[in-house]
């Protein structure tokens, strides 16, 4: 077949209908960023901390009052029983201890005071004790008999306290409270007490305040659960109020980073929340239309590339044809004219293709297609089954587009034979439900500067190569056409040298005719 | 950029739960025990009960000597009667022929309604002359609502190897006719001295 005719039946297939359709894309189609799922109680989560710092604060609240209660009871209720017991012994003692007494009823008046004083919870000890010669202490030699006779241990300073004031003292003794109370009521002046004065030692029990005690602490407790029980409730409640919003932005967010850039959330109310929601939807406001207006241009001057595309194609066709005539008739300018003709004419057709991807016309053409085969039709068609060795199971089917496995080959080997020299291997297996196939070369590899950019368009591996036969389309067509079927291209540099472009094909399903 | 970050609400609140522990510990639960704690200053003596009267002997007469009494002890005096006068007193002549060793004792139950008490002597054999029963008598008939005056003595019914004699039984019918008597201190008009 002449150059012309296969432009002609080129030109001939069907072309997609102008305008083109302009449909907005997300931002970042591949890399689709997914949060996982969000656990309902994160152990260090706003939830926690928030319940956490209500919970200590009811706490240390309930815990400070109910303390500060309980030392104010206690005072107050140990005070109440002091208070009476001292004043109820202080009075017993003036009612039944005459100022001046008859003679020889000294046991007499011990034993009204042991009668009055003594009841359920208080014992009393009387005893004679003779006013103090000089140096000698009139409370020597009466602990022990005070102590077994109360059943409490007594202090000697507490004696030698009670016989010259009124005093009293709480101490413990087999785990329950007493309170000492101890007097030695002193003659009026001027009257006579023919008979030693008694001393009045009471031992009170501290039961009933220990137990109204008891029952208070358990109370207070009961109460502080309570409180920190509510606390919780409330906690929970409250932070369900600050984590609803903080969820609903959270879940704009999510959207807006996918792409969906009409994401907005509801601003109701006039809390710190409802201003970052405010703040956000003037974000996503402003995003929205600053991505608009890009796209906006990027789909302009895609269009413009296709528009200019179509409209030199027409002149080109009949140069492209008027060329060939010319360099059959000889001439080397003619001919040289004829090859740059072609390749601006391979070029316009790749402009065409790349154009059709980017305006989402481009449509897949499935079949079951015999990779083997397939491929050795590929290097056929363009004389590279010399240059090029290719290994891989005869047997494998794979359902995709025949046409585009096509120019991906081509694209790859025609690459790899241009900038890495011969030998070429192509070697395809069976991987992931569909087809893995490498082409290697032996060239000098990419620089690495240049990999990530290697699919770009127009992007050349070296200044000198930018009069080179290539487009500089031609990995970017390939690249689209993997991503058509929803495969990938990937390139990397062996570690002997020579660049190798690793394509990977899902085999499409059945009834998917996409 | 820098981080905007808060300060941990947690951190905090267990420091002041901690704080709270801190200021709360030294008290403790329950009631503590204290040192020796003075209430004021020693009672001062101010009640003087009713004064008490006994009957002394003094040159052969019964006079009536005034002594301090106690609360709720009407009789006192029938006490007082078994306690040896004071210094003063017996500079002054006056004297108790109660013997040692007798204890006279009347309780409040022991006044029945009519006014009769019952004065409880803890021996039988004592020998009771007129001067000294008028002593027990009239001070017992000075104490409040007492009209007459009865002696009750202990009764032991020995019942030796030999069996009670007539005497003994003569003794018994004695006291038993002793206790009978009743007594105020009018009968004795004669031996008091004014």
């Amino acid at each position: 077949m002449s150059g012309g005719a296969r432009l002609r039946s080129w030109l001939a297939r069907p072309w997609p209908v102008r305008p083109w359709p302009v449909r907005m894309r997300p931002l970042r189609p591949v890399a689709r960023y997914v949060l996982p799922s969000a656990p309902r109680l994160r152990p260090m989560g706003l939830r926690t901390r928030l319940t956490a710092a209500f919970v200590a604060v009811a706490l240390l609240a309930a815990l400070l009052a109910s303390g500060i209660s309980y030392v104010l009871v206690r005072r107050a209720v140990l005070q109440r029983v002091q208070d009476t017991e001292i004043s109820d012994a202080r009075q017993t003692v003036a009612r039944y201890v005459p100022a001046t007494a008859p003679p020889g009823v000294g046991e007499i008046v011990r034993q009204q005071l042991r009668v009055a004083l003594n009841n359920g919870d208080r014992q009393a000890w009387v005893t004679d004790v003779p006013d103090p010669v000089a140096g000698v202490s009139p409370a020597r030699n009466l602990r022990g008999l005070a102590g077994r006779a109360l059943g409490v241990p007594v202090s000697q300073d507490f004696l030698e306290q009670a016989v010259r004031i009124t005093v009293f003292q709480r101490v413990r003794s087999h785990g329950h409270a007493y309170l000492l109370i101890g007097m030695w009521p002193g003659p009026p002046d001027g009257a006579t007490w023919l008979d030693p004065r008694p001393l009045v030692i009471v031992a009170v029990s501290l039961r009933h305040e220990e137990q109204e005690l008891a029952s208070l602490t358990r109370a207070l407790l009961i109460a502080d659960g309570l409180a920190v029980l509510m606390a919780l409730v409330m906690a929970l409640a409250a932070t369900r109020g600050v984590l609803r919003p903080v969820r609903v932005l959270g879940r704009a967010a999510r959207a807006l980073g996918d792409g969906d850039l009409s994401a907005r959330v509801g601003e109701r109310g006039r809390d710190e929340l409802t201003d970052l929601a405010r703040t956000f939807n003037r974000t996503a406001d402003q995003l929205e239309r600053m991505v608009g207006e890009l796209r906006a241009k990027d789909a302009a001057s895609r269009r413009f590339v296709a528009d200019v595309s179509h409209e030199l194609r027409t002149p080109l066709t009949s140069m492209v044809a008027m060329a060939e005539v010319l360099a059959e008739d000889g001439g080397e300018a003619a001919r040289l004219v004829a090859v740059e003709t072609r390749r601006l004419g391979a070029l316009v057709g790749h402009l065409i293709e790349i154009s059709r991807f980017d305006a989402g016309a481009a449509a897949l053409v499935l079949d079951d297609v015999v990779v083997a085969d397939a491929v050795a039709a590929t290097l056929d068609a363009r004389g590279w089954t010399d240059e090029a060795a290719v290994d891989g199971p005869p047997d494998l089917v794979v359902r995709l587009d025949p046409r585009r496995l096509d120019v991906i080959v081509a694209n790859l080997v025609g690459n790899a034979l241009r900038h890495g020299g011969t030998p070429v291997r192509v070697t395809f297996v069976p991987e992931r439900d569909g087809v893995e196939l490498t082409v290697a070369d032996t060239g000098p590899g990419i620089p690495q500067d240049l990999l990530p950019l290697i699919f770009n368009r127009f992007v050349k591996a070296e200044a000198a190569r930018s009069r080179s036969d290539g487009s500089g389309l031609g990995l970017s067509i390939a690249l689209e056409n993997a991503r058509l079927h929803g495969g990938s291209l990937a390139v990397a540099n062996a570690p002997d040298g020579g660049a190798v472009f690793t394509l990977w094909l899902p085999s499409a399903d059945e009834e998917d005719e996409k | 950029m820098r981080p905007i970050t808060g300060t941990p609400p947690v951190r905090a609140a267990l420091a002041a739960l901690a704080g709270l522990a801190a200021v709360l510990a030294p008290t403790g639960c329950g009631v503590r025990a204290t040192g020796p704690v003075g209430a004021g200053d020693l009672p001062r003596l101010t009640a003087q009960p009713n004064q008490v009267a006994v009957y002394l002997v003094r040159n052969g007469k019964l006079e009536r000597v005034p002594r301090p009494g106690l609360l709720n002890e009407p009789y006192l005096g029938l006490q007082q009667l078994t306690v040896k006068p004071s210094v003063t007193e017996t500079r002054q002549g006056y004297r108790s022929l109660l013997p040692d060793g007798v204890v006279l004792t009347a309780e409040a139950t022991d006044l029945d309604p009519g006014g009769l008490l019952t004065v409880r002597v803890n021996r039988a054999n004592v020998d009771w002359p007129r001067l000294l029963l008028g002593e027990v008598v009239c001070t017992a008939n000075a104490a409040p609502n007492v009209k007459q005056v009865r002696l009750d003595y202990p009764i032991s019914v020995a019942v030796r190897g030999k069996g009670g004699g007539p005497e003994e039984s003569k003794m018994l019918d004695n006291l038993f006719r002793r206790m009978a008597i009743r007594y105020t201190c009018a009968e004795f008009a004669d031996l008091t001295a004014n």
